[in-house]
């Protein structure tokens, strides 16, 4: 029996404060995978060793790790790693909308790479178009940017993804950290 | 609500693949293995560490300089928002903190400054930072530590002057309460010459 899935590209966003970072830990934790968390500033995820990405050896760690984006060298790096979850921690900060077509490529050979990856911010809005051409699975906590302006990039099931935010949205009111999982089949 | 059961109803007849407040569908996909594509963890199409020593000296330079480009920007953002947020504070007379930016505004004031530091090459020593840090810190209350000054000094000639009215009263009381009692000793002899006469 064949159980080999395909590789993800997960579309996580929330407002400041409602569990994705969370949640995101307890994701990565439970999946045995090693995973690379790319991060604007050193801030972020700081209970995890950094990694430079900078000689081959970097590429030989197992666990999470976090890697602090630098708009130097940062998306060349990131292109040689491969198996494990490659997550872009607000990512609105340093990829924007117009985006290299590094990434585009980065997101295209994922499958060879076997790379899942996992796109963060706080709203639709505050991630680049082009994930959302190849977005897998969404995870919506409340976010209250304009869906609309990503009308053009999300090809399947706009209708229903932009009536759950709505959805979502009004959940929020009573549990701040209310989410709804959509599988973009 | 009305709108939110609409929004309810339309979401529960859905055909839609989703769940609320549960990822267990997700996490159990997510399980199992990739397909595998014969690869290995580290990469093949990296050079060895020996032979790209000079290009990583080259990306080492660079990461430097966005680093030092990150923490000025850093310091810089931090100081126009407080000095800016002080500024509005004295025309409005609203509490400093109601006109700090939020933090998305922030960001990206920081990333523009990130980019600008980068690009011109700026970086503001060390030192000049800490000086700038205490100006701003200390420096903006020096007007706020005059006017004290001046209240203060007010304040304590209004109480000399309170303590001099105190024994100016006291000794028109004891002078009063004298002339009285000379008074009386007057009358008394006055009275007992009447009687002798």
């Amino acid at each position: 029996m064949n159980n080999e899935r395909a590789t993800k590209l997960t579309i996580l966003l929330g407002f400041n404060g409602t569990g994705k970072t969370t949640l995101l830990r307890e994701v990565l934790l439970h999946s045995q995978q090693r995973a690379l968390v790319v991060t604007p500033d050193d801030v972020e995820w700081t209970d995890f060793p950094e990694n430079p990405l900078q000689t081959r050896s970097d590429y030989a760690f197992t666990g999470i790790q976090r890697h602090i984006f630098n708009p130097e060298y940062s998306l060349d790096a990131i292109a040689h790693f491969r198996k494990g979850i490659l997550v872009f921690d607000d990512c609105r900060s340093y990829f924007q909308d117009r985006t290299d077509p590094k990434v585009r490529e980065l997101l295209i050979r994922r499958r060879q790479r076997e790379v899942d990856i996992f796109a963060v911010g706080h709203g639709f809005t505050q991630v680049p178009p082009v994930f959302f051409t190849f977005a897998s699975d969404y995870i919506l906590f409340k976010t209250v940017d304009n869906i609309d302006r990503r009308k053009d990039c999300i090809a399947n099931n706009f209708d229903f993804i932009k009536q759950s935010q709505a959805f979502v949205n009004s959940k929020a009111l009573k549990d701040p950290h209310f989410f709804r999982h959509i599988k973009n089949v | 609500m009305l709108t939110d059961s609409l929004v309810e109803d339309e979401v529960v007849n859905s055909d839609y693949n989703f769940a609320d407040g549960d990822l267990s569908a997700f996490q159990s996909e997510f399980s199992q293995p990739k397909q595998d594509m014969g690869i290995s963890d580290i990469p093949d199409d990296l050079e060895d560490e020996d032979v790209e020593q000079e290009q990583l000296a080259e990306v080492e330079d660079r990461a430097a300089m966005t680093r030092h480009a990150r923490q000025t920007s850093k310091f810089v953002t931090h100081i126009v928002d407080s000095g800016a947020a002080l500024g509005l504070s004295l025309i409005s007379k609203n509490s400093v903190d109601s006109h700090k930016a939020d933090s998305d505004d922030l960001k990206e004031l920081e990333r523009i400054f990130t980019e600008y530091f980068k690009e011109t090459g700026g970086n503001i020593p060390l030192w000049a930072q800490l000086l700038i840090c205490l100006t701003t810190i200390y420096g903006f209350q020096i007007p706020q530590a005059l006017k004290d000054r001046k209240l203060n000094l007010e304040r304590e000639r209004l109480e000399l002057e309170r303590k001099k009215l105190e024994l100016e009263k006291e000794e028109f009381k004891r002078l009063k309460e004298a002339e009285l009692q000379r008074i009386k000793t007057q009358q008394k002899e006055n009275d007992e010459q009447r009687k002798s006469n």
